[in-house]
């Protein structure tokens, strides 16, 4: 359930109990944390490689992966469920008259941890669909589904694990035409902890030599600058006119041992300062409570436009 | 023998007199009449309470005129200390239920001795039954009051010099028909006086002897009252004495008599009743939750679900008017207090054409009627709330009240959120609600009345990190508001017994504000108009009909910017909240006007009430034609068969026909009601009813494809059985078990297959009960044990990248129950009187034993796991309340 959606529920229900859950944050088992895509926004004749971001408090390493697309699914409201089989899809073009030489590319994309998705129909299908949403004889109350020069398909990932089984989808938007706006995946470029949110930043090292204390809270901190918040246009849906928006950037905190205090963050222009949202504290486990010596850290960034990367540490347990 | 049913009067209708032929064939050519009158002995208790009676018999009439068997129909007590103006005004007939003065008993025995002049049928004395009805009239009050010796009277009315005036301790209400003895001396010495008290409870006494005098004041249902007072040679003593009643129950004093029904069930519940309910703090929406038909709200409360019918299809109105909410938010309290209702009613199905535009049930609260004697107020302070209501009379025809009511939520909540709390509560949730209330009778033929009313419920967050929340999220700016007032005038005419004309006109206006940022909002602004108007005319004894008008006018603005909202039935948690729709409605005019007739037949044992109302709805521009009718057949005297069978149309919900969100070509829903069932009555303060009922639902509004959005497809069934067993306050025991056995289905298209409604419960059994104790302490308790609810469960997940959340694969729309619910509540009061005021103390307990009762599931991040919320723990309620 969307959390947002328990605060008057919660309210009205006021010393109601909820027991604890395993927390979101808190990796656990085997995870897909992310799904990645190099271009979000793909432009036409052009390939994107997809990749997952799982973890595991174990091992990734006999992690199997079965990545598909689908151009049409029930949406959110249906789990994403793809509602048409690529023989159908093809027949129907088949069908058409007078006859659309296109070969459907197969919906299954591959079984490694990344696979490569090319822009599937020539352009101008693409933008040929679009158009023939927008000339369909509907009555006025009926929204016309707006393009935008893009059209989103949804590719899907199976990650499986020690019997664990995620199913995890990713929409990819497909460009077409002259004007089409541009998106790129904001970018990270590292992740530093302070010790007890006071001191000198220290980097925590792609290579998993930095050390931090246990039974100590560590303010994290992400280098990203706000230029990786993208400025855009954004119809208006009131006024149905562009007008401009800047991208709001969410950073999601995992920690495969102890806690963060919080579990998501995000810079909203006006609103949230990006220095506030890209920090966050993590009290790192005692020995107590955990034995191993390595702990890792995820930081997901998405750009609420499909954008998404991540960046992650493996940092040694000390004391 | 020859039937002839004469009801209060021995006239005989010429009609009966052709059908009711002797067996020689003669026509009856005359009709007894009294030769010999035998008075009754007026009960002395009566008298003394000022209590008058009309007891109607059947007399079996000899052929020598003489009485051969008596059967007595009803007996009823009219209070004359109400007296006759207040009885009018109030437009009921008010009884005591609680003493049997005897009036029976007394109206047979002098019947029994009474000669009537035979009836003849071709001048031939026959036997004939009759109706009789026996008249206990008061005697004239004593004016001036009379002062009567014991020992050594006065010769004649000399100089008062010690008058006094008798009131109810606590209440400060007058005390009539109580009889105060002064009295002093022993032996020959002795001397005393008596009188009795008015209806102003004043009394006077002439010519006493300077000195001292011992006063004894004695009313029935009061402890006696034991002083002294001293009288001064050549001056009045005045003094005001207070009485203290045996019980301060509120249910003892006076309880409305049943209105003739019209109704397959009506449950009407006075504001005395709705206070004292445990685990619904009073409050008149949560009583009416405990009654047959009605399933539980989920949490806390807040949704009055009817028969298997949604929130929205049940009509909310105060005193027939329309109003947009019903609760103040979380559902822990309506927007009307207990404190301004005089009673309510509630009608689960099958209602009267009066009320339309609800295919569910209708709630019908009644604003107090203020009588003009004195000053009252009520200021009730709780852990939630603080009421105020204040009465003040303006003359002798006219009386005003005002009253309000503000909850400190906020203020706990303030306290209790840390500093360094993720969410800021910049407005805390609050509610108020504020009433104005005003009668004016200025002649019998008219009455006045106005009635203000308005609510307002705010709160505003701030949530720091809104991503925590929701990525999704653009601000963490979070308000809510909602606001309304009614004003409503009332003209009520009544010329003489067979016309009545009741007018009624109120304007409105409703606010809501919602809104998340500038990421979503919903901005109301609506004024409304609604006009009733009822004229009731008693053609002759057995027939009344009633031509009325119910109007209704909206304006309203609306703004909409948000995600389609979820319908029943849809499985919630999933939805993609970046796709928003936007409306923008302004000056948008809505006019509903119905015409109704209905006529109340009287035809002997057996009621028929037919009745139609046509519709016409411009939001759909359409009509609607409502034919109803309900019968109640008297089969013995303790039992009564009943059924009805009615249409009634609903419109869609405006969000249904907006052209964005919904379609703006939806028509009228549609359902059939049908109910049957019986009523048993073996003691007067004890009832059993027992009602099956089945509901028919068609062209339901429904989700379908674009471009539609939401058409007329739907359907739905609903049927069931309702058991109510009540027992009226009687030995101090006052409590009604309720059960309801439904099944309610929907189908949301043709091709659709069969689910459960969302709000299905199989079984509901409520039992409430409050015993008074002595010394003023009252115990009540309610017990529910109900189905729970049935929910859509999931049977997966998948995590969606954009969201950063999983979102849930659901399973079989409601395949699944909560586990069952139950649930003691306990209510304690104690009341302590002093003279001119009292005060209560209370002490609520809910979910006494501490149940842990699943209200929904919150769920792990991928839905493997769920963990049960539960409802509110034990949780004590204490409040005082004082009365003046």
């Amino acid at each position: 359930m969307n959390r947002f959606a328990l605060v008057p529920f919660a309210l009205a229900l006021g010393a109601g109990c909820i027991d604890e859950l395993p927390s979101y944050n808190e990796v656990e088992g085997f995870r897909v944390l992310a799904l990645g895509a190099d271009d979000p926004w793909l432009q036409p004749r052009t390939t994107t490689t997809l990749s997952a971001l799982v973890a595991s408090d174990t091992s990734t390493a006999s992690a199997t992966f079965a990545w598909s697309w689908c151009p049409f699914t029930s949406g959110s409201a249906g789990g994403y469920e793809c509602v048409v089989t690529r023989d159908e899809l093809q027949a129907q073009i088949d069908a058409q008259d007078p006859p659309v030489p296109i070969e459907v590319p197969p919906f299954e994309l591959g079984t490694t941890s990344t696979v490569a998705f090319e822009y599937p129909f020539p352009e101008l299908v693409v933008q040929a669909f679009c158009e023939q949403i927008g000339m369909v004889e509907v009555p006025e109350f009926v929204e016309i589904p707006a393009c935008d020069n893009r059209l989103a398909v949804t590719v899907q990932l199976v990650a499986e694990n020690d019997g664990q089984r995620i199913t995890a989808v990713k929409e990819i938007d497909l460009l077409f035409g002259s004007d089409a706006p541009q998106n790129s995946n904001p970018r990270a470029t590292a992740l530093f902890a302070r010790r007890g949110g006071v001191g000198e930043e220290v980097p925590i090292l792609e290579d998993g030599t930095t050390e931090l204390v246990r039974g100590q809270d560590y303010e994290l901190v992400l280098a990203i600058d706000e230029a990786q918040s993208e400025a855009f246009e954004r119809t208006n849906p009131e006024t149905m006119m562009l007008e401009p928006r800047r991208e709001a950037l969410t950073f999601t905190w995992f920690v495969t041992a102890g806690e963060t205090d919080r579990g998501r963050t995000g810079f909203i222009d006006g609103e949230v300062s990006l220095d506030d949202a890209r920090r966050n504290l993590w009290s790192v486990p005692r020995a107590l409570d955990f034995e191993g010596d390595t702990a890792r850290v995820f930081v997901v960034v998405r750009d609420g436009r499909k954008g998404t990367t991540w960046i992650q540490r493996t940092v040694r347990l000390r004391g | 023998m020859r039937l002839l049913a004469l009801l209060l009067t021995l006239v005989l209708p010429l009609s009966a007199l052709a059908q009711e032929a002797p067996p020689e064939d003669a026509p009856i050519t005359k009709l007894p009449a009294v030769e010999r009158f035998v008075e009754a002995i007026y009960p002395a208790a009566a008298l003394r309470d000022r209590i008058a009676a009309n007891v109607a018999l059947e007399l079996d009439i000899s052929a020598e005129g003489t009485v051969d068997d008596i059967t007595v129909v009803r007996s009823s007590t009219i209070a004359e200390v109400l007296s006759a103006t207040t009885a009018a005004t109030l437009g009921v007939v008010r009884s005591s239920t609680i003493v049997d003065y005897g009036f029976v008993a007394a109206a047979t025995t002098a019947v029994a001795q009474m000669t009537f002049s035979p009836a003849e049928a071709g001048g031939v004395p026959v036997p004939v039954r009759i109706g009789y009805t026996y008249n206990f009239a008061l005697p004239p009050p004593p004016a001036p009051p009379v002062t009567t010796t014991a020992t050594t009277a006065p010769a004649a009315p000399g100089i008062v010099n010690f008058e006094g005036t008798l009131r109810e301790r606590g209440t400060r209400s007058f005390v009539a028909g109580a009889v105060v003895t002064v009295f002093r001396g022993e032996g020959q010495e002795a001397s005393g006086f008596e009188a009795v008290t008015d209806e102003r409870g004043r009394f006077v006494f002439y010519d006493l002897k300077p000195g001292k005098w011992k006063l004894l004041a004695e009313a029935a249902g009061y402890y006696p009252l034991r002083t002294a007072e001293t009288i001064v040679g050549g001056q009045v003593t005045e003094a005001t004495y207070y009485i203290e009643r045996g019980s301060y129950n509120p249910y003892e004093v006076i309880v409305e008599a049943d209105r003739v029904k019209k109704e397959v069930n009506r449950r009407t519940l006075t504001s005395a009743e709705i206070v004292k309910v445990p685990g619904t703090l009073g409050d008149p929406v949560q009583v009416v939750e405990n009654l047959p038909g009605v399933a539980r709200s989920p949490g806390i409360g807040g949704q009055l679900i009817v028969r298997g019918s949604g929130p929205n299809d049940t009509g909310i109105y105060i005193d027939g008017i329309n109003v947009p909410i019903i609760y103040h938010f979380g559902g822990l309290r309506s927007v009307i207090p207990a404190q301004v209702i005089e009673s309510i009613d509630f009608y689960p199905g099958n209602f009267s054409v009066k009320y339309g535009r609800a295919t569910g049930g209708v709630f019908d609260a009644h604003a107090k009627r203020l009588a003009p004697d004195q000053v009252h107020g009520t200021l009730d302070v709780s852990l939630l709330d603080t009421s105020l209501y204040l009465e003040v009379p303006i003359g002798e025809d006219a009386a005003i009240a005002v009253a309000g009511r503000r909850s400190y939520i906020d203020f706990v909540l303030q306290a209790v959120v840390p500093d360094d709390s993720s969410v800021s509560l910049v407005t805390a949730p609050r509610y108020y609600d504020y009433q104005i209330l005003g009668n004016w009778r200025p002649s019998s033929e008219h009455e006045l009345r106005g009635f203000f009313l308005g609510s307002d419920d705010v709160f505003e967050l701030l949530f720091e990190n809104p991503a925590e929340a929701n990525p999704q999220l653009q601000s963490g700016n979070l308000q809510f508001g909602t606001n309304f007032q009614r004003l409503t005038l009332e003209h009520v005419f009544t010329p003489n017994e067979k016309i009545g004309n009741r007018i009624t006109a109120a304007v409105g206006r409703d606010t809501l504000n919602f809104s998340l940022g500038d990421q979503f909002r919903f901005l109301l602004n609506a004024y409304s108009f609604q006009i009733r108007q009822a004229l009731d005319w008693r053609v002759e004894d057995w027939l009344t009909i009633t031509f009325g008008l119910d109007y209704l006018a909206t304006l309203a603005d609306v703004e909409v910017l948000a995600p389609r909202p979820p319908r029943e039935g849809e499985p919630v948690g999933n939805q993609d909240i970046d796709d928003v729709l936007f409306t923008e409605v302004n000056g948008l005019w809505n006019n509903n006007i119905a015409p109704y007739f209905e006529a109340a037949m009287e035809l002997g044992d057996l009621t028929l009430v037919p009745g139609v109302r046509i519709d016409y709805f411009e939001d759909t521009d359409s009509f609607s034609v409502d034919p109803r009718i309900v019968g109640r057949y008297a089969l013995t005297k303790d039992w009564t068969a009943k059924a009805g069978i009615g249409l009634v149309h609903q419109p869609p919900l405006p969000q249904d026909t907006d052209p964005v969100f919904g379609n703006d070509a939806l028509g009228l829903q549609r359902g059939v009601q049908y109910s049957v069932g019986a009523e048993w009555l073996p003691r007067d303060y004890l009832k059993l009813d027992a009602t099956l009922f089945y509901k028919d639902l068609h062209r339901l509004a429904v989700r379908v494809p674009a471009p539609l959005n939401v058409d007329n497809v739907g359907t739905g069934q609903v049927y069931g059985l309702e058991l109510f067993l009540e027992h009226k306050f009687h030995d101090n025991f006052r409590g009604w078990l309720t059960y309801t056995l439904s099944r309610a289905v929907r189908q949301d298209g043709e091709e659709a297959a069969t689910r459960l409604f969302d709000f299905d419960q199989t079984h509901i059994l409520n039992l409430i009960m409050s015993y008074v104790f002595p010394e003023n302490w009252e115990f009540g308790v309610r017990w529910r044990l109900v189905s729970g609810n049935p929910y859509t469960p999931y049977i997966g997940a998948v995590l969606v990248d954009r969201f950063d959340e999983y979102i849930p694969i659901s399973g079989e729309v409601n395949s699944d129950r909560f586990p069952i619910f139950h649930q003691l509540d306990l209510r304690i009061d104690k009341t302590w009187v002093w003279d001119v005021w009292k005060l209560t103390a209370y002490l609520s307990l809910v979910n006494t034993y501490n149940r842990s009762n699943t209200e929904g599931f919150q769920y792990s991040f991928d839905y493997s796991q769920r963990t049960p919320i539960q409802g509110l723990p034990i949780f004590p309620i204490l409040g005082i309340r004082g009365d003046f």
